[in-house]
């Protein structure tokens, strides 16, 4: 787990190198573009304009697509006895939320959780690190992680009171808020 | 210290709820040969009416240990309270080993004093007396005390009854946020007072060495934050705030120094904070869970889970050294250390096949030993005097308290009578 | 176990940010070619089969994406753009991929790391244990096959033991043992496996030896021996070398050999790194054995100018 905020700081870098590389790129071109730019412009926003609705149009279309993509998903992620691994399943609801989060800047709240076998310190732990497998999949999804929170509850709250894997299944989770 | 105000006030009105939280302990499993002693009713040499049935409290005290079988009241052939007034006889015959006699006195209505006297009903002749003094109020752990001396003097071990405990119990709510009550009690379950009530959760509640501080995890910020709170006082503090996980606070045997579990670089490690100074020390760096930290009685080593080896085990931290090793190697799951004052006798939870038991490892030789057979046991805490571990297990679908002894002879349960009670943490020895 | 981690982690992301490049390029080119290609890629490598994965593939299509999307299209133009959202999204699946296999190589290490622990704990048990059970089977044999003892594995020869002399010294305590009926002779038997190095058997021997004269003539030195053989044998068995020792010191205050006892208890302790206790002993040989000409007091004094 401990790679993730450095994976984060090498990702946001490498966008940086890649702004760069476009700038310079850009610098040079910048005396014959500016000719060509002059005459264009006004064709190109008389386009655009024109362009806009439609887009418009379309992206709102998109943007219900996933949310009706996230809703069919769910906010629960289930996770297996003692591990946090994500599932399949829970991979494929992320990647409808991720989706998601890359056409908007919402923050989201991931809450982790475990059934109540075990130690309870043990299991706050286990709670965390479900939690960040969330945070850490989104994160190399390109979810920037200041706008991820995570937050551990452990056995303390959970979905399903009462012993036995039926209630156990459905409180080793990850909610995402 | 405004927070101090206003915790102090929830707590005055909250002792009405907590009463109703009040503990009841059930002898589930005892001793084959208990002491046989009788506790006469101590004779009250006040007005008005008898504060406290000082007799009863202390006879509860020695057959919750297990080691005593005393004497029903209805079988006394005597009620003796001076030692003009014991016959030696009327306790043979009904098979008393040990005879204890009291006087209980109030002075300025505040100020009380237990007079008491033991018998060696087979030799004839006594044994021990001595008096407590204190405040009314404090009648009942005044009984304990007492209560503390017969022990001590009738099993070669200090008595650990004038002790207190603190736990967390839960109500649920269904469709709703759950209550969860801090709740301080003698080491019996009586007078329970609620310390902290929040709607979020509350867990890891801890003592500092003296007994006079306690320190816990609290949610009430939205986030796991671990408070320090004075217990004369009520003024509590906040010492950790840090991003991810604050818990698992654990204070040093000579309580400068407070171990706990930060998440804060990453991933749960081990830290130490010098509470004088606030200065953080990371001890465990991994990538694994490093929990549940508890010192060594020496304050030179601590010990700790952590799954570095695929699964929960204890670990050993040398602070001398910086060695870390592995201590536990039985089973499959080996966590929540708790060490006894003997530096030797170390009580976990360990699974054994689909259940979660309270175990006894042995640091010397590396024996151990299951002392409970329900399935989801947990948080162990072992008394001052080593004698007894307290831990918080499942009746049906409800959370309660139970205890056995460390050589698993004894067992008893303290059932609340509502909501469920999880989290014990026996108290150390209360300095007077 | 720290650094095999952090190696782990270094390559994680050296894997993490080779795809990723793709992702950065896609948000400022539609290149619906390139696109196709890298989800050519994507597809194969399955949920099914994170190893399956091959980042490394994608590097030239990544350099030539970059040099070809400078400046061409504007950010927030492929922030609306779905496609290109969608693919930032498939991407990152592949990254998230690679972010599982580390986690799982993370789960692998720490299993194997519990195993090491374990094992390395049973090799100390089975160590601890092994002579005690020989010796329980060694007992059980004689008992059967009346006293014989077996034939041990030959080892190394004891490394800087105390020079002793071959046979047996004369006792100076006051009740002196007396010889036994045929000790001499079994005496002779077991010390001649010691000089013919058969540890194993000596051990035995000398074992055989204190059941049959627990107090002959010979005794102190069959104490004395079994001291020194504990030590050579493998595994060594330092305490049972620590009891014959002082056993010999408890029942033989005066015998010729407690200095060379004394010594080789000093020894003991240093190796199992008790340096005050060790030097008590040596100090010991010196003061009470100085004016003997018992080599132990030589060697103590080597050994404390040397270690001290």
């Amino acid at each position: 787990m401990k790679q993730l905020p450095v994976a984060g700081k090498t990702l946001t870098l490498l966008f940086a190198a890649a702004f760069l590389v476009a700038c310079s790129s850009k610098d040079t071109k910048e005396a014959d573009a500016a000719a060509v730019a002059a005459a264009e412009a006004e064709a190109r926003s008389m386009a655009e304009r024109s362009a806009a609705t439609a887009a418009a149009n379309a992206a709102n279309a998109e943007q219900q697509r996933l949310q009706d993509a996230v809703a069919a998903a769910g906010n629960v992620f289930y996770f297996e006895y003692d591990s946090s691994t994500l599932t399949p399943q829970a991979q494929d609801a992320l990647d409808a939320h991720i989706a998601l989060l890359n056409n908007n800047d919402r923050s989201v709240r991931l809450e982790g959780h475990t059934d109540e076998r075990g130690t309870r310190e043990y299991n706050m732990a286990l709670g965390e690190r479900r939690a960040n497998a969330v945070r850490d999949y989104m994160g190399v999804s390109g979810i920037a992680s200041y706008r991820i929170e995570t937050v551990s509850y452990g056995e303390e709250q959970p979905v399903a009171y009462g012993s036995g894997e039926a209630n156990w299944s459905q409180n080793r989770r990850v909610e995402l808020k | 210290m405004k927070h101090m105000s206003a915790l102090l006030l929830a707590a005055l009105m909250l002792v009405s709820i907590g009463t109703r939280a009040q503990l009841v302990i059930e002898i589930t499993q005892g001793r084959d040969n208990p002491t046989a002693i009788a506790v006469a009713p101590f004779a009250w040499q006040g007005t008005g009416p008898v504060p406290e049935d000082v007799a009863q409290v202390i006879d509860d005290d020695l057959a919750r240990s297990g080691q005593f079988d005393p004497v029903a009241r209805g079988d006394m052939l005597g009620r003796p309270s001076s030692q003009q007034e014991v016959f030696y006889r009327d306790w043979q015959a009904i098979n008393a080993e040990y005879l204890l006699i009291g006087r209980v006195n109030v002075t300025d209505e505040v100020q009380m004093r237990i007079e008491y006297e033991l018998f060696d009903v087979a030799r004839q002749t006594r044994v021990l007396n001595g008096y407590e003094e204190g405040h009314v109020n404090e009648a009942r752990m005044l009984s304990h005390r007492v209560a503390d001396e017969v022990y001590q003097q009738l099993t070669g071990t200090r008595g650990a009854f004038a002790t207190r405990l603190l736990y967390v119990s839960v109500t649920r709510v269904p469709n709703g946020k759950d209550y969860f009550r801090l709740t301080l009690a003698d080491s019996d379950g009586a007078r329970p007072i609620v310390l902290l009530e929040s709607r979020e959760p509350i867990l890891a509640p801890s003592w500092s060495p003296d007994g006079k501080e306690i320190a816990y995890v609290s949610f009430e910020t939205s986030r796991p934050a671990i408070f320090r709170q004075d217990l004369a006082s009520g003024a509590r503090e906040q010492l950790t705030n840090f991003r991810g996980l604050n818990s698992a606070p654990a204070w040093s045997p000579d309580g400068n120094t407070m171990a706990m579990v930060l998440s804060k670089d990453g991933n749960p490690d081990i830290y130490l904070m010098d509470l004088g100074t606030r200065r953080l020390t990371r001890i465990t760096r991994h990538y694994a869970i490093d929990t549940e930290p508890t010192w060594m009685p020496d304050g030179n080593a601590l010990l700790f889970t952590s799954d570095r080896g695929g699964r929960p085990q204890i670990y050993r931290y040398d602070l001398r050294s910086g060695a870390t090793t592995r201590v536990t190697f039985e089973g499959s799951y080996n966590a929540r250390p708790r060490m006894a004052q003997d530096g030797r006798n170390l009580v976990l939870v360990h699974r054994s096949g689909e259940g979660f038991h309270i175990a006894l490892y042995d640091m010397e030789t590396s024996r151990l030993q299951i002392l409970t057979n329900t399935e989801l046991d947990e948080s162990p805490s072992i008394a001052p005097n080593g004698s007894m571990v307290l831990y918080a297990t499942k009746s049906g679908d409800r959370g309660i308290l139970a205890a056995v002894s460390v050589d698993g002879g004894v067992k008893f349960r303290l059932p609340a009578r509502e909501g469920d009670v999880r989290e014990p943490a026996w108290s150390p020895y209360m300095s007077r | 176990m720290r650094y095999i981690s952090k190696a782990l982690i270094a390559n994680g992301l050296a894997l993490a940010v080779g795809p990723f490049c793709i992702a950065v390029q896609a948000q400022d080119y539609i290149d619906v070619e390139a696109e196709r290609a890298a989800a050519a890629e994507t597809q194969p490598a399955g949920r099914a089969d994170p190893y399956g994965a091959k980042p490394a593939q994608s590097y030239p299509t990544t350099s030539y994406g970059i040099g070809a999307a400078a400046g061409t299209q504007s950010q927030s133009a492929a922030n609306n753009n779905p496609q290109a959202n969608m693919a930032v999204a498939d991407r990152g699946g592949n990254a998230g991929q690679l972010l599982l296999q580390v986690q799982q190589l993370q789960q692998e290490v720490m299993r194997l790391n519990g195993l090491v622990e374990e094992q390395g704990h049973e090799i100390r048990m089975l160590k601890e244990k092994s002579l005690e059970r020989y010796l329980d089977l060694d007992r059980r044999i004689s008992l059967l096959s009346g006293g014989e003892a077996g034939a041990g594995l030959p080892v190394m020869p004891p490394a800087g033991s105390a020079a002793v002399e071959p046979v047996a010294s004369a006792n100076v305590g006051n009740n002196a043992p007396v010889e036994q009926p045929g000790e001499a002779q079994a005496y002779q038997a077991a010390y001649s496996l010691v000089k013919a190095q058969q540890f194993d058997g000596a051990v035995q021997a000398f074992q055989q030896f204190l059941r049959d004269y627990p107090a002959g003539r010979f005794t102190p030195n069959a104490h004395y021996w079994l001291g020194e053989l504990y030590l050579v044998t493998t595994p060594a068995d330092m305490e049972a070398s620590r009891q014959s020792f002082m056993l010999l010191l408890d029942l033989y205050p005066n015998d010729s050999k407690v200095p060379d006892a004394l010594f080789k208890l000093g020894r003991i302790h240093y190796d199992k790194g008790n340096r005050e206790r060790a030097r008590e002993f040596f100090d010991r040989v010196i003061q009470d054995f100085g004016t003997s000409r018992s080599a132990a007091v030589k060697l103590a004094q080597d050994f404390i100018r040397e270690n001290y």
